[in-house]
Order: C-alpha cells, then structure tokens, then sequence
C-alpha cells in the first residue's frame, strides 16, 4: 500500500535554516578560530585551557551572529576573547593553578624535533615575559606584534583612543624590551 | 606608521613569531564547531569548561523558575520539600560580620508582613522576626541575593547572604538551590575543598535532583 503524496504541502524550512547556520557557524570558525586561539594564548592561557576558552568564545559569539556587523566581526570576537580568557584566569587562580607560566606543550604533530624545542622554549619565554607586563599593555602588545593589526585597529579592537593605544604600545614595548634583557640568556635564538 | 618608529629588535620579533606560528591542537576547531552545533540542538556541550555552560543566567533562570515550580507543587499539597538540608557545619565560623538575628519563641507574634519585591535583604530580615517559617518569595529574595553578588564576583557577599537564608530566614523550600549556590559560592571564593565536600554530600544527598550534574563538577577527582 502506497500512502498519496501530498505535493502541496509546504517545504519545511527548519532543516534548511539548520544547515545554514551551521555553514555560517562553519564559515565563522574558519575566519576567527586560529586568532581566538592565538589571542588566548597571548592572554596567558595553556594550550588545553585555550582550546575550552576558544570553543566558549565561538559558542557565545555564534549566538550572536545575527546582530554582529560583519566588518566588526573580528574586534566582537577578540572583546568576547578578552573576557572569556579573564573569567578562565580568574577561575584558575581560584584552583591556585599556576597561571602565569602556562605549560607549553609541543605539538606532537609538529616536525622538526630541533626546531619544536627552540620554539616551545620561545614560546615559554615569551609568555613569561607578558606575563610580566600590565594587561592593557599585554593586549596591545599582542595585537601589534602576534597579530600585526595597526593602530587604528588597535584602538577599535580595544576600544580606545589612537593616541592611548600608541601610548600604551610603546611603553609595552620599552619594558618588552627591558624584561628580555634580564632573560636574554632564555632566549633560543640569541 | 607610528608603529613601524619603535620596533622591537629581532631577537623579540622572533619570540613573537614563533607564536604568531604556533596552531591550535589537532581537530580542536572541528570540536568547536561541534560544541556550538550541539549547543544550537541543545544538547550540553561536552569538553567546555563548567563556567561557561552552568555559569549562565538562562541556567540560574531555569532553575530558579523549576525550583519555584516545585516548591509551589510541596506548599499546595502541604507536604515538606525532599531537598536535603546541607547546612555550614556548626563548629565552622560564619564568614559574615553581620549579626544573625534569631527570633526566640517568647518574642511575640509578628504579623506576617509581604516582602517587597525590590528590598530583597529586608525582605528577609523581616522573616527573621517572624515566628511563622518564611514564604517562597522570602526565601527567593534571599537567593536572589546571593546569586547577584555572586554574579558580581562577591563570593563573600553571597556567603553571607546565604547564612541568612540559612539561620535567619531558615530556609525550607529552596535548601537544595541554596545548596548549590554555596557550592559555587565557596568555589569562588577559593575554598575549593569546602565546595567539593559539599558537593560530594549534596550528590549522595540528593542522588534524583535536576541539580546533581552541576553539583558534581565541584567535586575534586
């Protein structure tokens, strides 16, 4: 027995809504996840913290892909980063985890044994030193030299003045400078 | 460029790029993606950390709202709550400067008085000079007032708020939700130890409550 097909009934438009949010939630991961991650890092984060921060991150900043503009994707994403990596530090301090000197795991997957230690070994510096520094500072800092953004969209990204966030790059910098010199001999590429 | 004015040397350009180099674990944007594709189906999102998924207020909402929707269920069928009643242990001093206010049976009877909405913290000082038990709204004021200064990072504040719910108010209807918001309250505050036995003999407690999952993620392994 053949049940009648009932060619007027109407599509259901669910699945289709479904499947395109989930390429756009496709799509926005693809665009920012790497730079979520690399900001997490920069705030502090061990790699395995930063993995849960970046997918808390995606998870907030996906319910909002409807309302976020499209050319502020990446400074929405980067002040939800901001604050998630905050609340994660925060509650790592509660657990008295060692925060500061995030364990910097190699990737496994990463070749070159050589070049795997020199770069573990730099990235462990590098987030010794930030560390070190105050955070408005270590977030500029970040931003211009992991990230390479200019002022302009540093001072969009944080949300301040061009002249401040000029102001506040070049004293992370001048004390970058001075925290390495005591550390120099922890630097694998001198 | 300004920037290009004050450049870093390169020795710290290269620290900088061996992060800029540095990729994510393997699979761990699939898994996000997952994780946000089980949180739009609403299926809790396995791996994220505890805060982000419990810490939200459409949580606190949900279980507020459920909690007031049995509590009614107990007052109208005039049945006690099953909530277990995990209390600060006696021999523990109170984390609070505040005076506790018990009322004693020769005090005379004080006319009910309706909390106002807005004053949660008279709301509950005024059942304290009450010698009948506390209203559901009463006891909801007092949470509530722990949960905003949780939510304001005021771990002691919450504390606080939830002795009075405890020995001023003595709280019946919500004891499980008061429960767990020492819990979080005594995480937040660092004493994470304190939570997690809490938490242990909330779970063994309260082995059917909606709240047990979120209970045991305070328990220490």
């Amino acid at each position: 027995m053949s049940w009648p097909i009932n060619r007027d009934a109407p599509v259901q438009a669910e699945p289709t809504q479904d499947l395109n949010h989930e390429r756009s939630v496709q799509a926005f991961a693809s665009r920012h996840y790497p730079f979520v991650w690399r900001v997490l890092r920069g705030l502090g984060l061990s790699r395995a913290d930063a993995e849960d921060a970046a997918q808390q991150v995606l998870m907030i900043a996906t319910r909002k892909l409807d309302t976020i503009e499209p050319d502020r994707e990446r400074s929405f994403v980067y002040g939800v980063a901001v604050r998630v990596a905050k609340n994660v530090r925060r509650g790592l301090f509660r657990r008295r985890e060692v925060l500061e000197a995030p364990a910097d795991e190699a990737d496994p997957e990463a070749e070159g044994a050589e070049e795997t230690v020199a770069l573990v070994q730099a990235r462990a510096l590098l987030h010794d030193l930030l560390a070190k520094l105050p955070q408005d500072q270590r977030r500029v800092l970040i931003l211009a030299e992991i990230e390479g953004l200019e002022l302009r969209a540093i001072a969009e990204y944080e949300s301040i003045p061009q002249g401040t966030a000029a102001s506040r790059l070049r004293l992370a910098r001048a004390r970058f400078r001075t925290l390495l010199g005591t550390e120099r001999h922890r630097n694998p590429f001198a | 460029m300004p920037m290009e004015k004050d450049p870093l040397d390169s020795l710290s350009a290269q620290l900088f790029a061996a992060a800029r180099e540095e990729a994510p674990p393997a699979g761990a944007e699939a898994r996000a993606v997952a994780a946000v594709r089980r949180q739009a189906s609403g299926e809790p999102a396995a791996g994220v950390l505890v805060r982000g998924v419990f810490g939200s207020k459409a949580w606190l909402l949900a279980a507020v709202v459920a909690s007031v929707a049995i509590a009614f269920g107990f007052v109208w069928f005039g049945a006690e709550p099953e909530h277990a009643s995990i209390r600060p242990e006696p021999s523990r001093p109170l984390p609070t400067s505040e005076p506790v206010v018990v009322s004693t049976p020769s005090a005379p009877p004080v006319p009910a008085i309706p909390a106002p909405a807005k004053a949660a913290k008279g709301g509950a000082e005024n059942a304290s000079v009450k010698n009948s038990p506390a209203t559901l709204s009463d006891e909801l004021e007092a949470l509530k007032v722990a949960q905003t200064a949780l939510s304001a990072s005021d771990a002691p504040g919450a504390l606080r708020a939830l002795d009075r719910y405890d020995r001023v108010l003595r709280g019946q209807k919500l004891r499980a939700e008061a429960s767990l918001l020492r819990i979080e309250a005594l995480s937040a505050a660092g004493q994470a130890e304190a939570a997690s036995k809490l938490a242990s003999r909330f779970v063994e407690e309260n082995p059917n409550s909606p709240l047990v999952d979120r209970a045991r993620t305070f328990i220490k392994q």
